[in-house]
């Protein structure tokens, strides 16, 4: 310890406080409560997640099982290119607080609204990945590729899209992030089909090591965008307290 | 995961020396805790903390304007273990001399071992500047030690 340290430490010393332990420990019965509540409390955010957005993930699947049933051996593209719209569930849950102006409420109650909307993505995300691991393990044996490039090329459009809502859902205000977001999904899905449609490079071999790093770029992305949304929501909290 | 009984210490040194009042930094810091923990239920450990700060500066603030006493005379205040060595009583003394600004910083990046970041964040102020504020705190506390005729 630097001398510094040790003067400053010395110089700042408080008188001890009185009522510690009998404080710390009904402190403490009331976080052991919060954490068997837990699991209560991510099983209620199930039923506050809105029915669109099942549905919307529901079709999604349905529409990509569809592509894999009745498309050619080498269409991939087309499922590829539907799991955009499953991301846009993620993006329109992040923002409905924010999109009907109940942030600063939600913000005030027990539970705060970084943890609402983190526990709400985070079932959602389950749900999403669920679904396209699903997608990927009917779809690489029909469509006559190995599992891997199948799972690269169904979760990068989806990161992509996730990153690109996530970022408008943070710089846009009300109905038009909704909109951006709506408009980001098809967007990135129909580059895909025009890509692919136009060029057919896309699904090639040798394009595989730029899939990897558009996926890993994506996720970073998806962190980042993630990490702040939670912040500003704790913000606003701290802000009412000023 | 944070220690409170660790963190239960560190806050309440932080509202003594803002207070100088024993019962009330200990009201303070009590509430900060229900206060946090009334509003997070669970989180990371450079964020409570950040937040646990964020709190308990802005309680003495509010107590601060409710006695309408924006800094408290600290030569009025008795310190507990003034009758302490002769050393602790000149660091005292040089520590007394320095401004609230200062002694905050001090304290908090020295005394609780909060990191530079955390101490920005929680005074809405950039990195370099809480670097640059604590550089300018410690050399006017040696200065001040200095004048007590004690070495660094």
């Amino acid at each position: 310890m630097s001398d510094l340290k040790k003067k400053l430490q010395m110089g700042f010393d408080a008188p001890a406080p009185i009522r510690k332990e009998e404080f710390l420990e009904h402190l403490n019965i009331s976080e052991n409560a919060n954490k068997s509540n837990l699991e209560g409390f991510l099983f209620s955010q199930i039923g506050y997640i809105s029915k669109s957005a099942w549905v919307f993930s529901l079709l999604s699947l349905i529409v990509a099982m569809l592509g894999i049933r009745y498309s050619d051996q080498h269409m991939i593209w087309i499922i590829s290119g539907m799991t955009p719209l499953l991301a846009l569930s993620i993006a329109t849950e992040s923002s409905r607080s924010e999109r009907y102006g109940m942030a600063e409420l939600e913000a005030t109650t027990k539970h705060s609204l970084a943890s609402v909307v983190l526990a709400r993505l985070f079932i959602i995300s389950i749900a999403d990945l669920v679904a396209m691991l699903v997608i990927t393990l009917i779809g690489y044996k029909a469509i006559g590729r190995t599992a891997v490039p199948t799972m690269l090329y169904v979760i990068t459009p989806f990161l992509i899209s996730v990153f690109l809502e996530l970022y408008s859902v943070r710089k846009l205000r009300g109905r038009q992030s909704f909109y951006a977001c709506i408009a980001i999904s098809f967007l990135v899905s129909l580059s895909i089909y025009f890509i692919e449609f136009e060029f057919k490079t896309l699904y090639k071999p040798e394009f595989i090591s730029a899939w990897v790093a558009a996926a890993i770029l994506a996720l970073i992305g998806v962190m980042v965008q993630g990490r702040k949304i939670i912040k500003n929501t704790e913000e606003i909290v701290v802000w009412n307290w000023l | 995961m944070l220690d409170l009984q660790e963190q239960y210490d560190k806050i309440y040194r932080y509202c003594y020396f803002k207070l100088y009042d024993r019962n009330l930094a200990e009201d303070i810091t009590q509430e900060t805790f229900l206060k946090y923990y009334e509003h997070y239920s669970f989180n990371n450990e450079n964020t409570a903390l950040k937040h646990l700060y964020t709190i308990a500066r802005n309680l003495c603030i509010d107590e601060f304007r409710r006695t309408k006493t924006e800094s408290i005379d600290e030569s009025t205040v008795e310190l507990p273990y003034e009758n302490d060595v002769t050393d602790k009583l000149a660091i005292k003394n040089a520590i007394r001399r320095l401004n609230d600004d200062e002694k905050e910083l001090l304290l908090l990046r020295y005394v609780n071992e909060l990191n530079v970041g955390s101490i920005g964040e929680m005074l809405g102020i950039s990195r370099f500047a809480t670097m640059r504020k604590i550089k300018v705190a410690v050399k006017r506390f040696k200065e001040e030690l200095r004048k007590e005729d004690m070495h660094e």
